[in-house]
């Protein structure tokens, strides 16, 4: 159904991001540690925030799987649906594991 | 143009000022618009972006709505207090109507949900800052080339002078010595339909009463003693051109008198004539005196005041208006640079910051001077905070403003109890009568830095 599976794991992005890319998923890994522990309070307010505050980053930077994942990641929060949030952060962790990334040449 | 460090009105039109609390957007963002060829300032919060503002007035802000603590719809109306006219740009995450609605009232230029195409933000901030330019206008050589400013007060004086400049209309200029009195009624001249006629300036108040009299209206010969040659007053040396009468509160009021049936009739006579001369001349005046008032005390004439005050201009101090000071500074400095043509200087970051946090006084001549001695006095290329901190010391002392001699004792007494207390913030405050937050507020205001007294003790 509507399950959180990691996709997209190859995104295409223009070289100008290149500079900004890496402190991006550090940031994004750091959102998981605070996810995780929200998860382990029951705090799904800040869920919620954490999805939806992703959800517009990853989409401008292009990071389509991670934005859906976040979408999903606010959903699950809004319904206090535990088992749900838990995929999504397991599959936020891979996604930040797995994705390549391919720069599109500069002068394009 | 090719001057980096000039910085005029028109690459302050293109600054952004982004505030977003996320650092990942922030960067993204940033990038766009300056790809974009925005010159972007960024801030992670509001309250830095009001500190960012006062000092370098952007031509547009971005901010995100939601921001912990303090909202970019605070952020809004705090600008919007400031100045009005200010273009805001609010990106939200989630598009609230009740948030819309209110960002609306509040005068936000755009309202714009996350997320947002780099295309589409660029063309809404062009579209902004094309409207706004149109007000600005200030772009090659027009209007008030030679007037640099950033501040919204100079933005909104400079327009209107350039919006009477083109009609005849008698302005009156207000403002304390070295504000740029003369400076802007140049340039009405210069915008003005008699730009290729004379601009003719007086300072009434520095000629004695019967010499005034003569320069203004001329004379014949032999109308008084020592009148050995016939004179052309000034009315009719600007004929065609505009005469600038500079200090006019200090015109006696015998002479007011003449003075105004000239403005009333639009002729001449000079002393010793039998007949008027018709002139056509447009008569800007300027006071640093309070003319209103002297009216009412009986030291000026109301009828004239009335006529020479159809549109009044006042000109802020400098003091009102920090965030000329650097584009003041890199403009006075610039000049002297060309002028030496081999000794090309500039000011050190923290002489740059010294400038700004000083309490300059309201007088651009007197920042023109500390300008010029710095650039005298400094040996190498670099012109060192050091330098600067003694050229404000030695800065002559017109009698300050009672709000400037406050600010100065506050500082003063600042640094002394710092350097009482070594820089223990927290007994300072206690000295001063302060809780900690507000005491920070007031080094902040000063730009002072306990950590630096503590470095001198050890
Ligand atoms: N906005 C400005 N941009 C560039 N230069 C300025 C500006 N304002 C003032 N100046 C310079 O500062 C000096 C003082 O300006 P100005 O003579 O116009 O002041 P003022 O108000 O007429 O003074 P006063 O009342 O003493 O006659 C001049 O050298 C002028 O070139």
């Amino acid at each position: 159904m509507n399950g959180p599976r990691a996709e997209g794991f190859s995104v295409r992005l223009p070289a100008k991001l290149r500079p900004l890319v890496p402190a991006f998923l550090e940031n994004r890994a750091k959102d998981l540690g605070l996810a995780q522990d929200a998860l382990a309070q029951g705090d799904w307010d800040t869920l919620a925030a954490i999805g939806h505050r992703t959800f517009g980053t990853a989409s401008s930077y292009g990071f389509v799987g991670l934005r859906d994942i976040a979408r999903r990641l606010e959903h699950a929060a809004g319904a206090q649906d535990r088992a749900l949030v838990q995929a999504c952060l397991t599959a936020w962790g891979e996604y930040l594991q797995q994705v390549e990334i391919d720069y599109a040449s500069p002068d394009r | 143009m090719t001057e980096p460090d000039l910085q005029t009105a028109a690459d302050a039109a293109q600054r952004v000022l982004l505030v977003d609390d996320d650092p990942d957007y922030l960067a993204l963002v940033a990038l766009w618009l300056s790809e974009a060829g925005f010159v972007v300032d960024t801030t992670p919060d509001a309250e830095a972006a009001l500190a960012r503002i006062d000092i370098e007035r952007p031509a547009v802000v971005v901010s995100d709505v939601m921001m912990e603590g303090y909202d970019g719809l605070r952020l809004l109306s705090e600008i919007h207090r400031r100045d009005p006219i200010m273009p805001v740009v609010l990106l939200t995450g989630s598009a609230r109507i009740p948030d819309a609605v209110k960002a609306a009232h509040l005068g936000v230029s755009a309202f714009l949900t996350k997320p947002i195409e780099a295309q589409a933000l660029v063309a809404e901030l062009q579209g902004i800052l094309r409207v706004r330019g149109s007000v600005d206008a200030r772009s090659g050589g027009s209007f008030g080339a030679g007037i640099i400013f950033r501040s919204a007060g100079m933005h909104e004086v400079v327009e209107r002078a350039r919006m009477v400049a083109q009609f005849d209309t008698t302005v009156l200029l207000t403002g304390e010595t070295g504000t740029g009195k003369e400076v802007l009624a140049k340039a009405i001249h210069e915008g003005s339909p008699r730009a290729a006629g004379p601009f003719v300036s007086i300072n009434c108040g520095a000629i004695p009463e019967q010499l005034l009299e003569s320069e203004l209206f001329g004379h014949e010969k032999g109308a008084f003693t020592g009148a050995s040659a016939r004179h052309t007053g000034l009315f009719q040396a600007a004929d065609g051109g505009t005469l600038f009468l500079d200090e006019i509160g200090d015109m006696p009021l015998a002479l007011q008198a003449k003075l105004l049936r000239v403005l009333q009739e639009f002729e001449v006579r000079p002393v010793g004539a039998t007949r008027s001369i018709p002139i056509d001349v447009r008569v800007i005046s300027a006071t640093h005196r309070d003319l209103k008032t002297m009216v009412e005390d009986e030291g000026f004439r109301g009828d004239l005041y009335y006529r020479l005050n159809v549109v009044p201009l006042q000109l802020p101090p400098l003091r009102d208006r920090r965030e000329d000071i650097l584009p003041l500074v890199d403009f006075f400095l610039e000049r002297l640079n060309r002028r030496v043509a081999k000794q090309v200087k500039r000011f050190a970051p923290d002489a740059r910051e010294t400038l700004l946090k000083a309490g300059l006084p309201g007088n651009i001549r007197q920042l023109q001077n500390l300008v010029e001695r710095c650039y005298v006095l400094s040996g190498g290329d670099m012109i060192t905070a050091a330098l600067v901190g003694e050229a404000l010391d030695e800065m002559p002392g017109d009698v300050p403003t009672l709000d400037a001699a406050k600010q100065a004792f506050e500082r003063r007494y600042l640094l002394s109890l710092l350097r009482t207390t070594a820089g223990n913030v927290a007994t300072a405050a206690r000295l001063a009568g302060r809780n900690r937050t507000e005491f920070y507020k007031l080094l902040d205001k000063h730009g002072l830095e306990p950590k630096t007294f503590r470095e001198q003790k050890a």
